[in-house]
């Protein structure tokens, strides 16, 4: 049985200007020491469906649909039970670690204090716990940095950090919400070594999310491409990006520049991405889609089989992948 | 945001405690229009034949011990503290919003003693700063407005300084800047229209604080001389016979209060309706 | 004024900017901060010239430089032949319509508070050479040039999408026809599918205007897909320059080496990442001897630490700051 099975997720938001289906007809399933990337532009959903997750919407959003954590539906687990779930069998990591430590604690009473409240340790063998921890995770004289304070580290080791507390409670499955977009080049790919080794090493299962195609391709085993609040397409990582079939996905894979290209003209997608408050009833791309017609705009499309695993949701696959993304977006 | 007014309107009819500041304002203001040309009785002129009346009619909330219409001497009052507030606000905002915006166009040593100078100022209460006043020029009307007056730069010196830095750190200020701009057309062009709303917020609080003071003043005899009426000495002439009737000095008491309360829910509403992301939150 | 092709639109040498930072202890000297160690380089008329680092490598306050918004502590910056530190206020308000800059942000970049049509002609109100109907032909000119229409000149910031917005910055840059724009991470705060049209379009109006442009970015393939030429930056020195083809096939300092090793290239599949550089930037407060890179370099010799690297001429335009240039892999 899987680890982790999301069945038919639908967050809806209260925005300013009426409901918003940040989140619509997700579903996946996670195994144990498998790795998940969910990729897709600024208001796709993914956030969303992480923090539907960990049972950490914001106020006044509803959900609907299953999120099984082995035998319990997270969504409909009261707050108290929850509580218990996040952090010791779902831990989290953001994008910006300085804000998610706080400014005015040590180090090492942040990454001490789930040891003392969750398992339970006296502060003694807390402390070493925590420096083993930080060890772990590959801060440099993890002993001395215990007594610092989050501004005297760089934006890496805060990162780190994150992790570290993160692991804390030896959590099954570690959620990493763009974990390396505020970093540089050279410590996001430290920061992604380190994920990808604790995952295998300590056999959690890991979900990361990103923008950046680049970095889902290079770390993980299934990717889940969003648009609009719902998976467009979704596929182990080698057949997903040897053979990518939705529209969007080819636009946005054509649409990138990339080292080593031939500098030719790149493809581009007409507009912008869709307002969450305002999506069409059928397909959320058909706005953008060049070959859309009155059955894209009626209903959703299905997901279709492409390869092994590898699904699209689009009712016009063939002529997607008949034609190279210059032409389709020419 | 300026942009669409008419959800501005909307917003505001909605925004309940704005609409409750708004009508004890206006309020205020119409009273102090009207007695400018009527008044139901004599505010001013003693009438010792008609002292001590209880409301009638005639006298609609009675007369003091000199015999004057205590409901015409506050419309009146109002235009005295209306006056006042208006006169003392307007020096403190030009003077400190001037000096915030230089401090903050500057930086260096210019700000810092632009806000020393505020820091200093900030250790003298209106209060003491009129004493201080009194002894130079005398005690009367034109005293109270300049001790507000003067007390209010450093509350608008600061205020503006600590929001026109912030502007002052965006990128549409280094983009005026990369266009050839100097100081004063960006402060003109950029800096003030993005903080004008928290000015105005300020302003109305100031003006509430500054009614207060007012009344302050002249409950101590500092401020508007006899015969103008004002709310704070006709608080002071009752406090005398506070046993024997207690209603006169709870009269301009409670319109002072009433004031006051006005402005400050018209204050806290303008902030709410001038920043989206606050309304928003609500 | 059009400059003769001999003289290089922008002529950067040995730009230093050093900042001290606030004290923090009465008896000790308060800190500096080195952002820039000495900086040269020049841009001919109709190039592209990409600049990239990681944070703290001095490229942002590159750019402030040479828009004339900081003073350096050494060094000049000549555009189109002038001086711009030495010249009189006048003299650079009047000069500034040749040179215009965009900014990161297209949400902090334009004031909220003015409409399109004021914000695009915001570099037109400095010199008033231009008379307020010839200003509003201008801008509908420009506006359209960008791919936007006329008449969202009267439309505010906010009814703009990121992507657009930042259309209208470039109009904003491009309304006094400049002949260089320095663009600070143009694209990075745009979604991938919105990077792509900002990305053309800069390409486009290169190619219908003649502008030269320095190119900031942390994006190696950005500025690959843009520029002519690169310069690397570490630690506030450019450490490896040269045609951006040339430099990205076949680096030739192991810092420029490393950058593109840590690129995350999608289709490649999983786990073929390249070992990772160690440690991070060293702090901006200190200058030490011999190379700025030796701490986290894989090749760092003894030499590297006593010896700092100068800038040398590998031959076709690439220059690098290595000892042992030639011994970098090509990866």
């Amino acid at each position: 049985m899987s680890l982790l099975r999301v069945e038919n997720l639908e967050v809806t938001l209260q925005t300013s200007v009426g409901p918003a289906r940040a989140v619509r007809d997700v579903s996946f399933q996670l195994e144990r020491g498998q790795s998940l990337g969910i990729v897709g532009e600024s208001g796709c959903g993914k956030s969303m469906t992480a923090l539907a997750l960990m049972g950490l919407l914001p106020e006044g959003a509803t959900t609907a649909g299953r999120v099984m954590l082995g035998e319990d539906d997270l969504l409909t687990m009261p707050e108290n039970e929850l509580c218990g779930v996040r952090g010791n069998r779902l831990a989290m990591i953001f994008q910006e670690p300085m804000t998610s430590l706080n400014p005015l604690h040590t180090i090492g009473a942040q990454v001490m204090e789930p040891l003392l409240l969750h398992r339970g340790l006296h502060k003694s063998e807390a402390r070493d716990e925590a420096y083993r921890l930080l060890d772990q995770v590959g801060i440099p004289n993890a002993k001395s940095r215990l007594d610092n304070y989050p501004h005297q580290l760089s934006g890496g080791q805060r990162q780190r950090v994150m992790i570290a507390l993160a692991l804390s409670c030896d959590p099954d499955i570690l959620i990493a919400d763009e974990p390396t977009t505020a970093l540089d080049v050279t410590i996001q790919s430290q920061i992604l070594d380190l994920i990808e080794q604790l995952v295998s090493r300590l056999g959690m299962s890991l979900i990361l999310i990103s923008h950046d195609l680049g970095v889902i391709s290079e770390s993980v085993d299934r990717v889940m491409v969003m648009y609009g609040g719902t998976v467009v397409e979704s596929g182990p990582t080698q057949s997903l990006f040897h053979a990518l079939a939705h529209p969007y996905t080819r636009g946005l894979f054509a649409s990138m520049p990339r080292l080593g290209g031939k500098r030719e003209r790149l493809t581009t997608i007409p507009g912008t991405v869709p307002d969450l408050a305002d999506l069409p009833t059928g397909c959320t791309f058909a706005g953008r889609c060049p070959l859309v017609t009155e059955a894209c705009r009626a209903a959703p499309p299905p997901r279709l089989p492409v390869a092994d695993g590898h699904e699209a949701a689009c009712i016009h696959l063939d002529l997607a992948t008949a034609a190279r993304p210059s032409e389709l977006f020419s | 945001m300026s942009g669409p007014g008419g959800s501005f309107l909307a917003r505001a009819l909605r925004h309940r405690s704005f609409m409750l500041g708004g009508a004890l304002t206006v309020g205020m203001l119409g009273m102090a229009a009207i007695s400018l040309f009527w008044t139901p009785g004599e505010a001013i002129s003693l009438n010792v034949a008609h002292r001590m009346r209880p409301p009638s009619l005639e006298y609609w909330l009675g007369t003091d011990k000199f015999g004057r219409d205590i409901f015409s001497m506050l419309m009146a009052g109002a235009q005295n503290s209306i006056t006042v507030g208006v006169v003392a606000v307007s020096i403190g905002l030009v003077a400190g919003v001037i000096l915030g915006a230089w401090a903050s166009a500057k930086r260096g040593w210019i700000e810092e003693a632009v806000m020393r100078f505020s820091d200093f100022s900030f250790a003298f209460p209106a209060i003491l700063s009129a004493i201080m006043l009194t002894a130079i020029i005398g005690p009367g009307g034109v005293t109270s407005i300049l001790a507000i007056g003067i007390y209010n730069i450093p509350v608008f010196a600061r205020l503006t300084r600590g929001v026109a830095n912030a502007v002052w750190a965006r990128e549409f200020v280094l983009a005026a800047r990369a266009a050839g701009k100097g100081a004063v057309r960006i402060t003109i062009e950029h800096v003030l229209p993005n903080i004008l709303s928290i000015i105005i917020v300020q302003a109305t609080i100031s003006f509430a604080i500054a009614i207060l003071a007012e009344a302050a003043l002249s409950y101590l005899g500092l401020g508007t001389q006899p015969p103008q009426p004002s709310w704070g000495r006709m608080l002071s002439e009752a406090q005398a016979l506070i046993f024997l009737a207690p209603m006169q000095a709870i009269y301009p008491g409670v319109t002072i209060a009433l004031s006051v309360f006005g402005l400050n829910l018209l204050g806290d509403g303008l902030r709410d309706l001038l920043d989206p992301r606050l309304a928003r939150k609500r | 004024m059009n400059a003769p092709a001999t003289v290089p639109v922008l002529a950067v040498e040995e730009l230093q900017r050093h900042y001290t930072l606030p004290r923090e202890h009465l008896f000790r000297e308060p800190g500096k901060v080195y952002a820039l160690n000495g900086v040269s380089f020049e841009i001919q008329p109709g190039r592209s010239f990409g600049v990239v680092g990681e944070s703290g490598c001095g490229k942002s306050t590159l750019a402030r430089t040479v828009m004339a918004l900081e003073t350096p502590t050494a060094g000049t910056v000549r555009i189109l032949g002038h001086d711009l530190f030495d010249l009189d206020k006048d003299a650079l308000r009047a000069l500034r319509r040749h040179f215009q800059m965009v900014f990161q942000d297209p949400y902090g970049s334009l004031d909220p508070r003015h409409k399109v049509g004021r914000v695009v002609a915001e570099p037109l109100t400095v010199s008033d050479e231009v008379g307020a109907r010839d200003r509003v032909e201008k801008v509908a000119d420009v506006l359209r040039s960008v791919g936007l229409k006329a008449a969202d000149m009267d439309k505010y910031p906010h009814e703009f999408s990121g992507g657009q917005r930042q259309r209208i910055a470039i109009a904003r840059a491009l309304v006094t026809r400049p002949e260089l724009i320095v663009a600070d991470e143009p694209v990075s705060a745009l979604d991938v599918s919105v990077q792509a049209q900002v990305l053309n379009l800069m390409r486009d109006l290169q190619d219908s205007f003649g502008v030269t442009y320095m190119l900031i970015s942390h994006d190696l393939a950005v500025v690959e897909y843009v520029c002519d030429e690169v310069a690397v930056m570490y630690l506030g020195r450019i450490v490896e320059r040269g045609r951006t083809e040339a430099l990205f096939a076949r680096p030739s300092h192991p810092y420029t080496r490393a950058l593109l090793d840590a690129v995350p290239r999608p289709g490649v599949g999983r786990a073929k990442r390249g070992a990772a550089l160690k440690g991070t930037v060293m702090s901006q407060t200190a200058l030490g001897t011999g190379c700025a890179f030796a701490d986290r370099c894989p090749m760092a010799k003894p030499r590297c630490l006593e010896e700092a690297p100068p800038l040398r001429d590998l031959g076709d335009h690439h220059l690098s700051a290595c000892h042992y240039a030639e011994d970098v892999p090509a990866g």
